[in-house]
């Protein structure tokens, strides 16, 4: 990493952080000037990662989806752009920030912890499936990653939320279910393009190797969601939120822990 | 039992009968891990059961009221999703059942004339051809073990390849198959040196002439490129190359993998006594202890694997519909958010 870089990622994961302490702030102390403080920090954090991501591209010459770092970087740059959408159209729902902010800063710094140089691309990455399937995969992580501190939040305000509008609840719920929606579309894109690119690749569509398997299991683990969602409107609340909060671990290890447990074929770098 | 609790059972034992079989039919090669085929399982089963549940209530629900179009274009998408998963199963089924996977090597100059015998590490489904690779044949024109890639270096090999009635080179390598309506061969990961060697006896009857694809093992990291052939019941001819060859010590070793200075090292045994050891330099012939040894050329070789195509047509079309589905269910009004709410406000449900 360069020092441009450096200093850019870094000075990201501070605002970042920066931000969640004010919102908790506004949280705990019920000063929305710190809430409004956080609305203008975490954009600030954003554009930093940004000007970090690109620099990165640049001097790589390939998408930075390829390192574990960059992986996780490109998720929680994805996150935080899902959340700055969501606060957009909802303001009120900032207070998700609370649980997906620490995720995005914690993960990052989990991230430059290992070497976090960029590796020599190799030859059966050079493929503009590269882009479609690696982008699908952190975008699809990233929109669960909100929906998932959007279910956390709410977990954490349960008491407070029985006091709120059945409106108020319900626009926090659908916003959830919408985020596990966006990232289940991603994550069946990225299983589609990956599954081609294989086929490409390797001369096969699925070979059962253990990222591909939990893949799976996360796609299954979100489309139960969905379902439970449908078939069972009078299922609490705090049910989903729970399913919401674990699941996004599974979209997690898929993408970034498998490689620690099991040998498999799709390596970074 | 009340009917509602037997009912339950049914959607429940359905469930698993279909988790089940998607898993066996799916999943003729079972992973070495238990916990993913477990977890596979558990969330195909609750998955399964949940489907189930809502196509009869909602199937029921449909067959009550009618199609009520106002009412029912938010399920349009999940309809379309539906269709392209089903699509997508039937896909996977013809391509389980009919496929049929292989690998074979080749040396440079060499060819394959689409003989199944000649098929390594064969996988074909219950009802793929026994031959499905007649009238083909692939030659290897010249293999590099470093082509370039942008920055990087991959194997790949020139092949020709003749159909019944047309002919095309192709160059493969991890990206970039041989592909058609009937079949694909794609670049192999593995390769080596092959080389071109002759042995007689004092007759100069040849006891063997042709090319052999020595192995490559790798020892305390270093790759030696071994092999032996058994001539007859009490001969083995054991052969190692050095690709670029040095000396240490009086002894023959190797100063790199690349293919600079070769030279090929024989020896024979018989009855597990060692008859000659000889080094013999390319385009060379010698005699020793009765037999002529003439060791002509190296060249590469190189693995490929050759599969058929089934349900290609199915797993597009599958994919494409499943994302347009997916699509639709977000973006269409009177969708997922806004049934949710409507169910909860009319205090409804399964």
């Amino acid at each position: 990493m360069q020092i441009p870089e450096t200093v850019l990622f870094w000075l990201a994961v501070l605002l970042y952080a920066g931000a969640f302490v004010l919102l908790l702030v506004e949280r705990i102390f019920r000063r929305e000037k710190a809430g409004i403080a956080a609305l203008r920090t975490i954009p600030a954090g954003f554009t930093a990662h940004t000007a970090a991501l690109v620099l990165r591209w640049l001097e790589s010459g390939y998408p930075p989806f390829v390192t574990f770092f960059e992986s996780v970087s490109a998720s929680c740059w994805f996150g935080v752009l899902s959340m700055l959408l969501l606060i957009a159209f909802r303001p009120r729902l900032r207070k998700a920030g609370v649980a997906v902010l620490p995720a995005v800063f914690l993960l990052l710094g989990w991230a430059s912890t290992p070497s976090n140089a960029p590796s020599e691309l190799s030859a059966s990455l050079h493929s503009v499936w590269l882009f479609i399937h690696a982008s699908f995969a952190t975008a699809g992580v990233g929109a669960f990653l909100v929906a998932a501190g959007i279910s956390v939040s709410r977990l954490l305000r349960h008491g407070e939320l029985n006091g709120n509008s059945e409106e108020g609840r319900r626009t926090e719920q659908a916003a959830a279910h919408r985020f596990v929606s966006i990232g289940f579309l991603l994550y069946t894109v990225m299983i589609l393009s990956g599954a081609i690119w294989a086929r490409q690749a390797w001369g096969r569509y699925w070979g059962w190797d253990p990222i591909e398997t939990w893949s799976l299991i996360t796609w299954l683990t979100y489309a139960l969601y969905l379902h439970l969602h449908f078939t069972f409107p009078k299922l609490r609340e705090r049910v989903l939120d729970w399913y919401a909060a674990i699941a996004v671990l599974f979209a997690a290890f898929s993408l970034w822990g498998v490689g620690f447990v099991y040998r498999t074929i799709h390596t970074y770098g | 039992m009340t009917m509602r609790r037997s009912y339950r059972r049914a959607v429940l034992l359905l469930g698993t009968l279909l988790a089940v079989a998607f898993l066996h039919l799916a999943r003729p090669q079972s992973s070495s891990s238990p916990v993913q085929d477990l977890m596979l399982a558990a969330l195909l089963l609750l998955l399964a059961a949940v489907i189930v549940q809502n196509v009869l209530h909602r199937g029921r629900a449909l067959l009550r009221e009618g199609w009520r179009p106002k009412k029912h274009t938010g399920i349009l998408g999940s309809l379309i999703f539906h269709t392209g998963l089903v699509l997508l199963v039937i896909g996977i089924v013809i391509d389980t059942l009919f496929s049929f996977d292989a690998m074979f090597a080749l040396s440079e100059g060499e060819h394959w004339n689409g003989d199944a015998s000649m098929l390594r590490n064969v996988s074909a489904g219950a009802f793929a051809s026994t031959d499905p690779f007649q009238g083909v044949s692939c030659a290897l024109l010249d293999f590099e073990p470093r082509y370039r890639v942008a920055r990087t270096a991959t194997p790949s090999g020139l092949l020709r390849i003749q159909e019944a009635n047309r002919e095309g080179m192709s160059r493969l390598h991890v990206n970039s198959p041989y592909e058609n309506s009937l079949f694909a061969v794609h670049q192999g990961e593995h390769w080596g040196y092959s080389v071109s060697i002759a042995i007689g006896n004092g007759t100069h009857d040849p006891l063997f002439r042709g090319f052999v694809r020595i192995a490559t093992t790798f020892e305390k990291g270093r790759a030696r490129f071994t092999d032996s052939i058994r001539l007859s019941g009490e001969e083995v001819l054991a052969i190692e190359l050095f690709p670029n060859h040095g000396y240490e010590d009086g002894r023959i070793v190797s100063l790199g993998n690349d293919l600079q200075d070769p030279m090929l090292l024989v020896s024979l045994r018989r009855r597990g006594m060692e008859i000659f050891r000889i080094a013999i330099p390319p385009g060379a012939h010698v005699e020793q202890a009765g037999y002529g040894v003439s060791f002509h050329a190296v060249r590469y070789w190189s693995q490929f694997a050759v599969t058929t195509q089934h349900g290609t047509g199915f797993l597009l079309t599958g994919s494409m519909l499943c994302v347009l589905g997916l699509l639709l269910r977000l973006v269409v009004p009177g969708g997922s958010l806004s049934r949710r709410t409507a169910c909860v406000d009319r205090g409804g449900g399964s």
